[in-house]
């Protein structure tokens, strides 16, 4: 008959998000096909009707459906699909709807896709973009960002093609009918707009590679040439900003690298690390002697500065840890990608690094990675942000193969001395100054005005000199760079130097040169599809200057500081020295045509206004971007807390009028196309709009909280033990206790007056009224409880306590106790007599009926007679059956132990008490059940 | 047999329009400062949240105790680790806002909004199991009655300093006291007229203190001496004298509109407020402090107070002497660029320096909602002004290395200004009367670490200001912070 619910430990917070799969694909019927069932003006008609324009612009936008990629694409780019905005009578809303639905039942002009039958037999489908006597180059149909050629040759026929370029079943990503009415709105819509005028955005500056000579400058800057020669050929203002790239600090790599390696790549650098920036040193002697030399440097350079390597071997969770970052951080932006074994993959422009199990152990990669720049000052090799554990797995991944023994270093005096003197004398510390603290005098050093343009360093035979192992074309544009020399950079060269040094390049596009090439574009990865490009792979720089503000560009530059968590590539440190430079250079570089701002007499007014354009009931901003960090629920964009200390209000204002001019990735749709309010029915024009938004948004982190960000929901989840919280539950005060049993039963004691206050069943409580903002609120119940009557259960029958909402004089807490099963007993005292009081849910009966039993026990020093225990009230209790009284409909309450209950009129309604008597020494026990609905 | 339903329920927010001054600006010293004091991230585990309100470290030295303002107390192990990596196991839940907690002789002694509660581990199973209400006479009735509470004194008694109803009022009993509880269960008065803390503890000379926000009656935030039968401040708590009859009649009304130092003339129990942080200089809400004892672990600062903010998401450094038989001091900028706001504060056995909090419910620069840091000493000391005390003829400035003894015997390189708050029922306060004393003469101390100053036109009562950009070490490096700030209730006789 009774049973006790099993415990066990355990607390489930739920912190779930609103996340809707799509549910629609699931059913039997896809979307696309319940759609085309239906009348397509009619679902026209709806759209226009119910449809939501602003979310249909961010669908239009967004990652997975990216209709803006074809059909509004940004400026200079071939479009793909018509323009959805001209104006042509023919187009009529059913057409358009059918047309969304069933992209090839009717393919517009010139947007006719054909198909080519290879010699091969094979069929591409595609869109023809451009086509000749020799070759007809393809969009494919398979892939929008695909061109292919095919030549003439290879051609067995051409013919139209029945599928349009664009994909069926599109529709299929959208998660509802809903979804397709936005979308359907804002297409119908932007029709009647009409065409976007072009806006003119940024200033672009022409795609400009780096002259011949700049790239010989950049190489020699690499090279470090100015260690030895004087910088006197060089133009003034690349003096002040360009860093060369300065040697490794040498005593860090005499402490922690692999003896054996050191002396291998003293003896031959370009053999044992091919594109070594290192020049090789003892390339006029003989074999043995290279060997020996080399071997003398390294007892010298361990023996001074105590070289500790030991071999390490990784754990296989490290290595499989660190393979996954290396191909996502950012590693494979200017490294090969490696297979598992850790092997280098070939890939064109790539730094090489080799096997790096034979020069590093982990310890001193770790140290290395962790922070690069204290060993390469120069920051080619910035730092990652990595943690130490991340550097640690990174590491594990790179050395899994060390399985040589330790090197044996076999300390020989006579070396160290020898190597000492060579160190001298072939002067490395004109590139490796810390390891004498003393740099080249500059009067060794030697003009390179007078340099000789094919001999010594720049010649191909061994000799007195160090031979960096140029090829042909390098050597072409030192010797190129040194004939014609430049008075001054201009600001974009010198900007495109630096960009080429530190190989920003390889991830960022400016002005038409670099961005991530096709090779290394797997490496990118996002969190969050929705996002698409735009959430992968890293801005443009073009225009950056006049985008951010400088000491938020500083901070991104020398801080490393990131604003897209979605973006799995991280924005590494490259040291202030480096590349501190770039902001005044960005800044000087890049200019914007100016707007004239609207002006407004009431900032507080239009702050409101720009809080509910923020909202979603204006044109909801929230429905991408995260508030404070708090997650949209479509995607994790730029948090709207960050934008004005980010962004000049300019480039803001421009920015939103036409996002794809400026972003090309973006999936942030414009509300304002051609200079018109899609949301004509809110306050203001366009420029008032983006004004207000801006005026919202410099608020920073105390900007207000727009309508429908969506707060984390939280629910206290009752397993297989009880659950606590002491807050404010409704109806009592602040002292509030709630227990959730196992079994949905769940009660809330108030500790102020020494009461029960709350029964109710099923879930147990949302604690978001006390959990979020100032914790103002309730704890709520997750069903109605039944509410008891305020004022102390246990009182003196003679004289009462005249209850109010405050505290009873003579009724004190003292705390609880867990039984082993985490159950609560509450004790508590009235005047002299002290009271526990124990709640257990029990089953009863057939059906599964949980109750709860209530065992008070009464105690006291010395007798103690006129108590009345209070056990609830209602208008009229009724007997129920099996000594049950029902107190309203929704309680029953009964007594297992014999006092006998009263139920006496009070104040117009019935109340239930117990008389009890305590006496000295004696426990009393009252033991009650309780059943509510 | 019952499984686990994931309920979501999708809360949306009102929108509401706050109008507030703006955050304060970056000292703009993070990153020269990370060279000294690194940040370290102690990580929490993905889905838990934990918005700390109070750290203790366990006897095992091992085990860092977190609680929260959620209600859990957390055992985290490996929160000491050079590379932390820690694992959190749960003690006890179901608390409300716990803002203090101690483990002394096998029990956890917290203060939660309703109590003070001592907490024990019955059966050793590493969860709590009994809950012992040691005092709860304090009303409360509103949310914002916030009660902070101290680890416990000499004597094992925790100090508790009880916020004002909604931070304006007095609607329950004590709101705006300080009690203490005793080990036995006692509550005893100490003094009235807090407004709004958010931090108690004792300073470097085991005195008890707490941290007042800025609002009513407070011109700015500051660091203030709990004495025993003393008068905080804010009037509005002296209805509950009636309930201490021990404490004698409620003292007579300050004016509005006024001056401390002029009303603590005519109010005899008004304590001056020990160290004033300028607002938004030196933190919008202080909040929890610690004295550094790790006897140089943590570098050239031992036995300083280290205080956090909770709006700034920075922790300063702050020094006090008695002078004339009241309590004053010095503060001074030490660490910015935490990711949340900050709460409490806590030294670890290796001596770094724990913070942690949550930005939820008022602004907060940081933007994460909750988080823990660590601050590490490199090991290299910056150069800082140590310590600002005050002299008969002006003040004593001592620094972490030597000065260059030419510019600092300079009496143009100490920029000093003065200036106090109105004193009023009002909400906080500009600040007002400034003066600018004259630095007369600089004397460089033989081991070149302290300079004396003469100053001519000091006010008792005032706010002194130092800025000393032009100051430079031996070495030729300028200060890590120019600035400090000296609170001259009194001038040493």
């Amino acid at each position: 008959m009774v049973k006790c619910m099993k415990p066990n430990v355990s607390l489930f917070i739920v912190l779930l998000m609103m996340t809707c799969s799509s549910i629609n694909r699931l059913s039997a019927q896809s979307l696309t096909e319940t759609l085309t069932a239906e009348d397509s003006a009619k679902l026209a008609a709806s759209a226009l009707e119910k449809g939501d324009v602003i979310r249909g612009a961010i669908l239009f936008h967004q990652g997975n459906i990216n209709c803006a990629k074809c059909h509004r694409p940004q400026s200079g780019q071939d479009r793909l699909g018509p323009d959805l905005t001209r104006r042509d009578p023919t187009l009529t809303d059913a057409f358009m709807v059918e047309s969304i639905l069933q992209p090839s039942k009717t393919i517009s002009k010139g947007f006719e896709t054909v198909k080519v039958v290879t010699v091969g037999g094979q069929f591409i489908d595609g869109l023809v973009v451009e086509e000749d006597a020799d070759k007809v180059v393809l969009r494919s149909n398979e892939d929008a960002d695909k061109l292919v050629t095919i030549l003439r040759e290879e051609i067995e026929g051409v013919r139209p093609s029945v599928k349009s370029s664009m994909p069926d079943g599109l529709v299929d990503e959208l998660k509802n009918r809903q979804q397709f009415l936005d979308l359907v709105r804002y297409v119908l819509e932007s029709r009647q707009r009409g065409p976007e005028g072009v806006a003119v955005p940024a200033k672009r500056v022409a795609p400009k590679k780096l002259s011949s000579e700049m790239q010989g400058w950049v190489l020699m800057s690499e090279r470090n040439c100015s260690a030895c020669h004087q910088r006197d050929a060089r133009p003034e203002n690349l003096i002040a900003n360009q860093v060369p790239n300065q040697a490794p600090n040498l005593s860090w790599s005499s402490r922690w690298l692999n003896p054996d390696y050191l002396t291998s790549f003293i003896a031959d650098p370009h053999a044992t690390k091919s594109g070594t920036r290192m020049p090789h040193l003892l390339g006029e002697l003989p074999e043995s002697m290279r060997r020996r030399s080399a071997e003398a440097l390294v007892q010298y350079l361990t023996a001074e500065f105590e070289n500790q390597y030991a071999m390490q071997v990784p754990e296989a969770d490290a290595i499989a840890r660190g393979a996954e970052l290396f191909h996502s951080v950012g590693c494979v932006a200017c490294h090969a990608p490696r297979n598992p074994s850790a092997e280098e993959l070939p890939l064109n422009d790539s730094t090489r690094l080799g096997d790096l199990s034979v020069k590093y152990n982990i310890d001193g990669l770790v140290e290395f990675l962790e922070n690069p720049l204290a060993v390469r000052p120069s920051g080619r090799m910035p730092d990652m942000q990595l943690t130490h554990w991340e550097a640690t797995d990174l590491a594990s991944f790179l050395l899994q193969k060390a399985t040589k023994p330790a090197s044996t270093l076999v300390k020989k005096s006579a070396m160290v001395v020898k190597g000492k003197e060579l160190f001298e004398e072939l002067k490395c510390h004109a590139c490796h100054a810390d390891v004498t603290q003393r740099p080249l005098f500059r009067a060794d050093q030697i003009s390179l005005k007078l340099a000789e343009m094919d001999s010594g360093c720049l010649s191909d035979s061994a000799g007195a000199w160090p031979d960096f192992g140029f090829d042909l074309k390098q050597i072409e544009l030192v010797q190129h760079a040194l004939r014609e020399p430049l008075a001054a950079a201009s600001k974009d060269e010198q900007i495109t130097a630096t960009l080429h040094s530190f190989n920003c390049l390889a991830c960022h596009e400016r002005n038409g040169i670099g961005g991530v090439s096709a090779e290394r574009d797997p490496y990118f990865g996002t969190t969050n599809m929705n996002l698409g490009e735009q959430g992968r792979i890293p801005p443009t720089l073009s225009g950056v200057g006049a985008k951010l503000k400088a000491e938020w560009m500083r901070d991104v530059l020398v801080n490393g500081r990131a604003i897209r968590p979605y973006m799995k590539t991280r924005m590494p440190q490259f040291g202030e020295e480096n590349v501190g430079h770039l902001v005044d250079s960005f800044r000087d570089a890049d200019t914007l045509s100016e707007t004239s701002f609207p002006k407004f007499d009431d900032q507080k007014a239009m702050r409101k206004m720009g809080l509910e354009l923020a909202g979603n009931q204006g044109l909801n901003c929230v429905a991408c971007h995260t508030y404070k960090y708090k997650l949209s629920d479509t995607m994790p964009a730029v948090d709207l807390t960050e934008m004005a200390e980010r962004l000049e209000k300019n480039w803001f204002h421009q920015y939103m009028m036409s996002p794809q001019q400026f972003s090309p990735n973006t999936v942030m749709p414009s509300f304002w196309p051609d200079g018109v309010a899609i949301r004509k029915d809110l306050t203001g024009n366009a420029s008032t709009q983006i004004e207000a938004i801006w005026q919202y948004l410099i608020d920073g982190r105390q900007a207000g909280t727009p309508r429908g960000v969506v707060h984390e929901p939280l629910e206290i989840v009752v397993s297989n033990t009880p659950q606590m919280l002491r807050r404010k539950y409704p109806g009592i005060g602040k002292r509030g206790i709630g227990v959730g049993y196992p079994g949905g039963v769940n009660l809330a004691f108030d500790a102020e007056q020494m009461r029960l206050g709350l029964l109710w069943k099923g879930k147990f409580a949302d604690p978001a009224g006390v959990w979020m903002g100032q914790g103002s609120g309730n704890v709520r119940p997750m069903s109605r409880p039944v509410t008891l009557p305020i004022g102390p259960e246990l009182d003196d029958a003679d004289q009462p306590w005249l209850v109010d909402e405050g505290r009873p004089p003579q009724h004190q807490f003292k705390g609880y106790r867990l039984d082993e099963d985490r159950r609560p007993t509450l004790q508590y005292r009235f005047d002299n007599v002290a009271v526990s009081d124990f709640f257990l849910p029990v089953v009863q009966g057939e059906d599964g009926e949980v109750l709860l039993r209530r065992e008070l026990t009464f105690t006291a020093a010395e007798d103690r007679d006129r108590l009345l225990f209070r056990i609830g009230q209602a208008e009229k209790i009724d007997d129920a059956k099996e000594g049950w009284f029902a107190l309203g409909p929704d309680l029953k309450v009964r007594l297992v132990t014999p006092q006998k209950p009263e139920r006496v009129d009070w104040q117009g309604v019935q109340r239930l008490q117990v008389p009890l008597i305590v006496w000295a020494g004696q426990q009393e026990k009252l033991i009650l059940e309780y059943q509510c609905k | 047999m019952i499984t686990t339903v994931c309920q979501s329920i999708l809360w949306i927010s009102v929108a509401y329009m706050p109008q507030q001054q703006p955050l304060g600006e970056y000292w703009g010293t993070a990153e020269s400062e990370s060279e000294y004091y690194k940040m370290v991230e102690v990580p929490i585990p993905e889905g838990m949240a934990v918005e700390a309100g109070s750290f203790e470290v366990m006897p095992d030295k091992k085990r860092l105790a977190v609680a929260t303002r959620r209600g859990d107390i957390f055992m985290v192990r490996g929160a000491f680790d050079q590379y932390p990596q820690p694992l959190y196991e749960k003690f006890a839940s179901g608390l409300d806002e716990v803002f203090g907690m101690a483990y002394r002789d096998g029990a956890m002694t917290v203060t939660q909004q309703a109590e003070v509660t001592r907490i024990t581990d019955l059966d050793q199973d590493g969860l709590a199991d009994q809950f012992e209400t040691l005092g709860d006479v304090w009303g409360f009735r509103h949310y914002h009655e916030f009660a902070f509470g101290s680890k416990p004194d000499a004597e094992g008694n925790v100090w508790v300093a009880l916020c004002l109803s909604e931070s304006y009022h007095s609607k329950a009993p004590f709101r705006g006291w300080c009690l203490k509880v005793t080990p036995d269960g006692k509550t005893i008065p100490v003094c009235s007229g807090i407004r709004s803390p958010c931090g108690i503890g004792p300073n470097e000379y085991g005195v008890m203190f707490y941290a007042e926000s800025q609002g009513p009656w407070n011109g700015s935030c500051s660091l203030k001496v709990l004495e025993p039968g003393g008068f905080m401040g804010h009037p509005i708590s002296f209805n509950s004298y009636e309930l201490a009859p021990e404490m004698g009649p409620a003292p007579i009304e300050p004016n509005s509109n006024s001056r401390l130092e002029i009303e603590r003339k005519r109010v005899k129990e008004l304590v001056p407020y020990a160290v004033v942080f300028p607002y938004k200089r030196m933190g919008r809400s202080i909040s929890g402090f610690v004295v550094d004892q790790t006897g140089g672990k943590f570098g050239p600062f031992e036995n300083q107070i280290f205080i956090g903010d909770f709006s700034l998401g920075v922790v300063m450094r702050a020094t006090t002497e008695k002078i004339n038989g009241v309590w004053q001091g010095a503060c001074y900028p030490f660490r910015e660029g935490f990711d949340t706001g900050l709460l409490a504060l806590q030294f670890t056995p290796q001596g770094d320096l724990i913070a942690g909090g949550t930005n939820r419910g008022w602004p907060v620069r940081g933007p994460r909602a909750y988080a823990i840091q660590r601050l590490d000493w490199t090991g290299k000391v910056p150069f800082e002004i140590k310590t600002v005390t005050a002299r008969a003829d002006g003040f004593r400035l001592t620094f972490t290395k030597p000065v260059d003894p030419q510019v600092a015997a300079r009496v143009d390189v100490y920029q000093m200004a003065t200036f106090t708050h109105i004193y009023q029922q009002g909400y906080g306060s500009p600040e007002v009367d400034q003066t600018t004393p004259m630095v007369k003469s600089a004397t460089v101390s033989k081991d070149r670490m302290q300079v004396d100053l003469v100053v001519e036109g000091r006010v008792s009562g005032h706010v002194h200001e130092f800025h000393l950009p032009q100051i430079r070490s031996a070495e030729d490096e300028p200060l890590l912070h120019a600035d400090a700030y000296y609170t001259l209730n009194e001038i040493p006789r």
